[in-house]
């Protein structure tokens, strides 16, 4: 049983809000206007992003599920929680945590009280100190990165322009509901020429709920500036709900330059469905690493619309789609303006009856010049239980291009295996090996601690491949 | 002829119910992911009803370098052949199918078992009237081999034409059937093929769209065997106000099968194309090898092509793979043709030829030479707009 | 000189609706500003603006969000990159006069 603090609202509330009682609403299940308002509420917003939540409301209830892609008829919307807790109250008991997730802590090393954290157990982890360094350093350089209910309340001007622009509340059913009860995220504006040297991650904020089910992340990279910003972590998340959908939105402008790296390894009963999308200027360079280990639907797309010339979109993307698993994925480029060149790889592993799909498409628009593509996906099966699909679509328009796209399913080659064996692996080693190659390339374009913690899940994940 | 095969109990079944079918259904409309990108609803097809009937279609062959084979109406003595070849494979028909078996008397063309030729076997199926709906049944018995040069004409007052080809391969036999749509600009072409190969049966495929306004293609082919083998080839020309809509199917139901689809195509401004292609790889189809491409080639800004390429694979023990490229001629390869004494406009025509010339590779000249020469046609006339495209008489 | 077709009694226009003129497709939108008319059809899927949401200058597409400014059909919001026609009208009498090109 879950202990339930008393919840009182810190300020006065817009009329009709004081007349309903707090408390029903943490307990209460299913999504309704009063939810959205008290959700509103509770951050203090003003009044355009409450009728923005509104709006979205309404269209979350007209739009329709997705016609294809993962199977996401296990989702009971009426009985999700929608409402985010306060940081402050505590979810569970270490107890109640499943073992294979504290095997797993035990296998990647994570320290005691990362492990609560990570588990939903601990309050908040405590990084304070490192915390407090780098917000110094941001802040010298004029760098925002804060939660977007803060970027709601002190820098609405920039909010407003942007927010909502990239990914609008209409653009399909998840975004919608994201676009209603979004709560928490990242906010982050990175000034004209500003480098920000460390990559930014939302667990180093304190005070900020880093697996939110609703995220909303803006940022915002002015002209000729780099970030490099990470989401999530490799370490299992225990989720309390199991609806989590996302929303990102970055505008690099000019020359600006935007890496962002996601590796996702929710608990394997999440729904995971993400609308994450660019827009790049001219001359700017908008890289998505995009990591899906866990969760047992994930739909995501991340997409680069090119908009300026000279302007450059990557998609990397592993996905990995263990028992009981799909992991729908891929990458969405549209080249609007000439002299774009766009590049996405793709590499799944399906194993234990996993079902892998990449979906993709490249849209090239009319009346373009020197525009290149290349898309390659590869797909290992792993056994024959498991599945995996492709599903690319090319629509070009523009003659001036050269667009190639190439796929490959197969299984760990039996003369690779041979080799590694004769050389004194066991069947094991060698297909770990051979697995870990497979992935190599993408693996290196992660920051090192990820890098290493995403081998060792790989490793872990293997076990009990061979028989 | 026609009346002995109504006397067939079955068969007059499938036409009747294809009749009822086609009187009940609507018209594919663009919800459906196949036609998308192909929106029918603007051709008028209604004006096309009751415009066919059986005198619509003439087939005749030279089948004098095939020994034991024969061509002729469905009758008595080929009906289980037809029946075996007929059998629902793939999809459930569309309105399309359902049309063509009811309005179309059905043709087959019979290759005993063992029997081969000694040169290609020479089929043309003359077109007249406003609609037409041929159907051909191409029948090979085990360890028969054959070369067929299938050629569809479209008389001057043909407004559709929708072609369906079956082709079912004995066990061992080996068939290589070279097709082409022949017709003025301004014909809607709706063609299915569906083959079925048998273990150890080879089949080889080339069709060559290059007329009409609007295409829809769909080469359904399933590899039923180990040792199976199938190549589903394809050129393709759009010309500026023509729209080609070609879908592949390799379905691998059979461990151990091999197949291979390239479709190439050359587009002018004002052409579209779509190419969807789809490898199917059944649970237990270990052993399969299986690749699909696409290439297209851009001959001027304002061209569209769509290119859509699938896999759906459920074994592991399998290569498959797929590729497409879209683009244009190389710069640097045109200047070399110029500098040799090439004018613009030839060097483009020798590299477009050049482009498909793999593909022309594998056919008879009876079948080649003609279509080059409505290549050469079509390019010419994309440079040079007015010269005449017509086919060679 | 200006050309101008009467498109609807202004009576029988709601808050939005769809009309043909010169072979176009013409969303109209009643705003507090007055009439605004864009091509209905949205510049990046098929579907019909005046099927959509109307906030603030500027009408959202139905099908995936695009937004566009009520004035000029300038395109403000992805997906859609590219702007609609804006199409100038005025009410004379009791209709609604749209000019065309």
């Amino acid at each position: 049983m879950k202990a339930e603090t008393a919840y009182a609202p810190p300020v006065e509330y817009a009329q009709g809000w004081h007349d309903i009682d707090t408390s029903v609403f943490r307990t209460r299940r299913g999504l309704d206007e009063d939810i959205v308002r008290a959700i509103s509420a509770q951050k203090n917003e003003p009044d355009w992003m409450l009728q923005f939540r509104l709006r979205s409301l309404s269209a979350f209830r007209k739009k329709a599920m997705p016609n294809w892609g993962a199977d996401l008829s296990g989702i009971d919307f009426e009985n999700l929680f929608y409402y985010a807790r306060p940081q402050d109250e505590s979810v569970k008991d270490w107890e109640d945590v499943p073992d294979s997730i504290k095997r797993t802590f035990d296998r990647l090393g994570i320290p005691e009280a990362e492990r609560k954290f990570l588990a939903g157990v601990g309050a908040q982890y405590d990084s304070e100190v490192v915390y407090h360094s780098l917000k110094e350093n941001l802040s010298k350089q004029g760098v925002i990165f804060t939660d977007p209910e803060t970027a709601v309340r002190e820098h609405p001007d920039l909010v407003r322009k942007y927010f909502g622009t990239v990914i609008p509340y209409l653009d399909n059913k998840f975004a919608a509901l994201n676009s209603a009860v979004w709560s928490g995220g990242s906010f982050v504006y990175v000034p004209k020429g500003v480098r920000v040297d460390i990559p930014l991650q939302a667990y180093f904020r304190i005070n900020s709920k880093s697996f939110g089910q609703f995220e909303r992340t803006l940022i915002i990279a002015d002209e000729g500036s780099f970030v490099h910003y990470i989401e999530g972590c490799t370490a299992p998340v225990y989720a309390t709900e199991s609806l989590h959908s996302a929303v990102v939105e970055i505008i690099a402008l000019a020359g600006a330059r935007v890496r962002y790296t996601t590796i996702q390894n929710w608990s394997n009963d999440v729904y995971n469905l993400v609308t994450k999308r660019a827009v790049a200027y001219r001359d700017a360079v908008v890289e998505w690493v995009d990591g899906n280990i866990g969760a047992k639907r994930t739909m995501k797309y991340p997409s680069v619309w090119l908009m300026g010339e000279g302007a450059h979109g990557e998609v990397l993307s592993i996905a990995f789609a263990g028992e009981g698993q799909e992991q729908d994925t891929g990458a969405k480029i549209v080249h609007g303006a000439s002299h774009t060149s766009s590049v996405v790889t793709s590499k799944s592993i399906s194993k234990g009856g996993g079902i892998a799909s990449y979906r993709g498409l490249v849209k090239v628009k009319e009346g373009l010049t020197d525009v290149r593509s290349r898309v390659v996906c590869d797909a290992l099966i792993l056994d024959e239980r498991s599945t995996s699909n492709t599903y690319p679509t090319m629509e070009i328009e523009s003659d001036d291009v050269t667009i190639e796209h190439e796929a490959r399913v197969s299984r760990i080659g039996e003369d690779q295996l041979f080799y590694l064996m004769a050389r004194g692996f066991t069947e094991a080693e060698a297909s770990l090996t051979i697995v870990a190659g497979f992935l190599d390339p993408l693996v290196k374009a992660l920051p090192m601690e990820y890098a290493v913690e995403l081998n060792r899940l790989i490793e872990l994940e293997m076990e009990g491949t061979v028989g | 002829m026609i009346a002995s095969t109504e006397k067939i109990d079955w068969y007059r079944e499938a036409k009747d119910s294809a009749r009822s079918r086609f009187a009940s259904s609507p018209w594919p409309s663009a919800t459906d992911e196949e036609w998308r990108r192909s929106d029918v609803s603007k051709l008028g097809l209604d004006a096309f009803i009751g415009a066919s009937g059986t005198a619509s279609v003439a087939f005749s062959a030279d089948l004098s370098a095939a020994a034991g084979a024969r061509l002729g109406p469905a009758s008595l003595a080929s009906l289980p052949a037809l029946r075996e070849a007929m059998a629902g494979i793939g999809d459930g028909g569309d309105r399309f199918a359902a049309w063509n078996l009811a309005e179309g008397e059905a043709w087959i063309l019979e290759l005993p078992a063992g029997s081969s030729s000694s040169a290609p076997i020479l089929v043309e199926c003359r077109l007249s009237g406003r609609a037409s709906h041929p159907r051909l049944s191409v029948v090979a018995g085990e360890g028969a081999a054959a070369e067929i040069v299938y050629r569809v004409v479209a008389g001057d007052d043909i407004g559709l034409a929708n072609v369906s080809l079956d082709l079912f391969l004995g066990a061992d036999s080996s068939l290589r059937v070279f097709e082409s749509h022949e017709s003025g600009d301004d014909v809607l072409w709706f063609v299915d093929t569906k083959a079925r190969v048998a273990r150890d049966a080879r089949l080889l495929h080339l069709v060559a769209e290059t007329s009409g306004r609007f295409v829809k293609s769909r080469v359904d082919c399933a590899l039923e065997g180990p040792g199976a083998d199938a190549v589903l080839d394809g050129i393709f020309h759009a010309s500026a106000g023509r729209h080609l809509d070609l879908r592949t199917v390799q379905r691998h139901l059979s461990p151990r099968a091999t197949s291979r689809s390239l479709y190439k195509g050359a587009l002018d401004s004002g052409g579209s194309s779509v190419c969807q292609g789809l490898i199917e790889v059944a649970k237990d189809a270990s052993g399969t090898d299986a690749f699909l491409a696409n290439r297209n080639l851009l001959l001027g800004n304002g061209a569209r092509a769509d290119s859509i390429p699938t896999l759906r694979i459920g074994n592991n023990d399998v290569r498959c793979s797929h590729g497409s490229t879209t683009g244009r001629l190389s710069e640097a390869e045109i200047f070399y043709l110029e500098s040799r004494g090439f004018d613009r406009a030839s060097a483009r025509e020798l590299l477009v030829l050049g482009f498909f010339n793999e593909l022309f590779d594998a056919a008879p000249r009876v079948f080649s030479d003609p279509l080059i020469d409505r290549l050469s046609r079509l390019l010419v006339g994309s440079s040079n707009s007015g010269a005449s495209r017509e086919w060679a008489a | 000189m200006a050309n101008w077709l009467r498109l609807a009694a202004v009576a029988d226009i709601g808050d939005a609706g769809s009309f043909e003129a010169a072979g176009a497709k013409i969303a109209v939108f009643r705003t507090p500003e007055g009439f605004r008319a864009l091509d209905d059809v949205c510049s990046h899927e098929y579907s019909l603006l005046s099927e959509g949401e109307v906030w603030d200058d500027r009408v959202y597409c139905p099908k995936h969000g695009s937004a566009f400014d009520l004035a000029t059909g300038a395109v403000c919001g992805l997906p859609a990159t590219e702007p609609v026609r804006a199409w100038k009208v005025k009410v004379e009498g009791e209709a609604l006069w749209v000019e065309l090109p």
